[in-house]
């Protein structure tokens, strides 16, 4: 069961205790890492306990069924409170685990039968984890309550090998369909992970005896700059599955590129994060060492550090977004498995839909043949994606035959005459040209 | 060599193919328009994000005008076989691009031709053999 603190709703509570308009204490949390945005839904109470639902309409088309119990005397304020938004995904279950193999709280584990049939009229199976501290006069929670298909998925899914989703040459609707379909077996990249570790026997360290060689300067296979490089081209809407409020977004910046209207964060020089590394064009490295794998990428500088010495992510509560996120990763045999998240929010490409801070991706990669390695991608996004995206991101080795490819550090700020502005309409324009401004000198002092 | 000429194109394209560009959008340029002028090269700035081939352009007047073709960076010129000596300042050449939608004497970078015909064409850096 993974469970997700709802930040917002934390931080809502903290600052009501603090203020002490609100006589509430506890952690607002979320069962399951598909969070959704909080509606406006109505609220009812029995005996003294609350539920109501979190956008049931969006939760039945994506499989899960989203509710919020609330302990206590039910306000009209909790019906219009906004902030049960998305939270990070292990420090709430890092949480509750912990409570529930070494109690320091009274437990009040249980939702009104009235409350599950409810539930279950509805679809899927309750699944609910309740506290409260003992000096709270009630505590706010919130549980996803996981539909079927999902729960059944999930307990199915440690079975899964690492060799069952290496990526192997051959590309086909049918692998593609099948890798598609895999993802939507686990509900988070760290469930897909740990399965597949679990079934790895906790993966293998690789020594420089049996390192593969991944050596050479490598470039995108195909794709363009387009996230999925067997979707559409960009300026079409890609294949992502995107949440109503991310693919909203989605379907204006493509209407606006058809207008002319584009702009992209790059162009200032920030950081593209991950997973938008994977579509970065230019020239790559892949650096295989037994306790790192180093993943470079020229435009930007972005550098990937997979850790495959054992060790997991940064503590959760010393965890915050970075430029290409926190990787850690094990091997079997050639193959690299590696989860990713602490990523900065941004944009997968123009015109291609966005993500948020919770992003995060599970990634085999293999090198297929001579020249190429691939990796079969599943990006996780519970407020951006209303299901895993799938993708085979491929990289092929580039001819060098005079050695006059390498990669050098990637000034973005290295000529003036790039600079890029974000106009009044959302658009983008060249700033002043130096070549212009001298021209125009010397015109003037003949 | 010392007159401009300039060539428009209105082909339709089912949807909008805007050049690509990895560090900006493109949507400055022109998408379909191009302009073919000739000159000589004033400085080919060998920079990321995106480099810079500086022409000066002699209009019928005599009027110097320096145009700037932008295309990727060193990498991808590299790939395309473009070097920084093929176009030394002061090479004659007549080159092709998108232009500027707002009039200013900038392209996007298509193809150049030097004067003893060698073609440089920056997109073959994007190929992958």
């Amino acid at each position: 069961m993974r469970l997700g603190l709802l930040n917002g709703a934390a931080r809502t509570a903290k600052a009501r205790e603090a203020t002490g308009r609100r006589q509430r204490r506890g952690r607002t949390c979320i069962v399951g890492a598909r969070a959704v945005a909080c509606r406006h839904v109505p609220a009812f109470a029995h005996r003294g306990y609350g539920m109501r639902y979190l956008d049931s309409k969006r939760a039945q088309e994506d499989g899960t069924i989203r509710a919020e119990i609330i302990m206590g005397p039910i306000t009209d304020g909790d019906t219009a409170r906004s902030g049960l938004h998305y939270g990070q995904s292990r420090e709430c279950s890092a949480l509750i685990e912990s409570e529930v193999a070494s109690p320091t709280r009274d437990y009040s584990v249980s939702i009104p039968s009235t409350n599950v049939g409810i539930l279950s009229n509805l679809r899927g199976v309750a699944m609910a984890a309740i506290f409260s501290a003992n000096r709270s006069a009630a505590a706010l929670l919130v549980i996803t309550v996981l539909a079927s298909p999902f729960a059944a998925a999930q307990a199915g899914s440690s079975t899964i090998t690492v060799a069952e989703v290496t990526p192997t040459a051959a590309n086909t609707p049918a692998q593609r369909q099948k890798m598609s379909q895999l993802g939507l077996h686990y509900k988070s990249a760290w469930d897909f992970f740990e399965a597949l570790r679990k079934q790895a026997g906790g993966g293998q360290r690789i020594t420089w005896k049996d390192m593969p060689d991944w050596g050479g300067i490598y470039t995108r296979t195909k794709g363009g700059t387009a996230f999925d490089p067997d979707g559409p081209d960009q300026g079409r809407v890609p294949t992502g599955k995107f949440t109503p409020e991310y693919k909203a977004r989605l379907l204006k910046t493509v209407n606006d590129r058809k207008n002319g209207i584009e702009y992209d964060p790059l162009s200032q020089c920030h950081s593209p994060t991950y997973p938008r590394w994977f579509d970065l064009p230019f020239m790559r490295e892949f650096i295989v060492t037994p306790n790192q794998t180093t993943m470079i990428a020229e435009a930007f500088n972005s550098i990937r550090r997979i850790y495959t010495d054992g060790r997991g992510h940064m503590p959760v509560a010393d965890q915050f977004p970075t430029e290409t996120g926190d990787a850690v990763g094990f091997w079997v045999g050639d193959t690299l498995v590696v989860h990713t998240n602490e990523s900065m929010a941004h944009m997968y490409e123009r015109a291609q839909g966005d993500y948020s801070d919770q992003v995060e991706g599970v990634e085999i990669w293999h090198k297929v043949d001579s020249k190429t390695v691939v990796a079969n991608v599943w990006i996780y996004d519970p407020p951006g994606l209303a299901e895993p995206w799938y993708t085979r991101q491929g990289y092929t080795l580039l001819s060098n035959p005079d050695k006059v490819l390498r990669i050098n550090n990637w000034s973005c700020k290295g000529n003036s005459n790039n600079d890029v502005y974000e106009t009044k309409d959302g658009g983008s324009e060249h700033s002043e040209f130096t070549f212009m401004n001298k021209d125009a000198a010397k015109e003037k002092s003949k | 060599m010392n007159r401009t000429s300039t060539l428009l194109s209105a082909a339709v394209l089912t949807f909008t193919a805007w050049p690509a560009f990895a560090h900006h959008s493109a949507t400055m340029f022109e998408p379909v328009k191009t302009v073919t002028l000739t000159g000589v090269v004033k400085e080919f700035q060998y920079t990321n994000p995106h480099s810079w081939l500086i022409i000066n352009v002699t209009d019928a007047k005599g009027v110097v005008t320096a145009w700037g073709f932008e295309a990727e960076g060193p990498s991808s010129l590299l790939r395309a076989g473009i070097r920084r000596s093929d176009l030394a300042p002061g090479t004659k050449l007549s080159i092709t691009g998108h232009p500027m939608r707002d009039g200013r004497p900038a392209a996007t970078w298509i193809k150049a031709t030097r004067a003893d015909g060698k073609v440089f064409d920056p997109h073959l850096g994007e190929v992958v053999k």
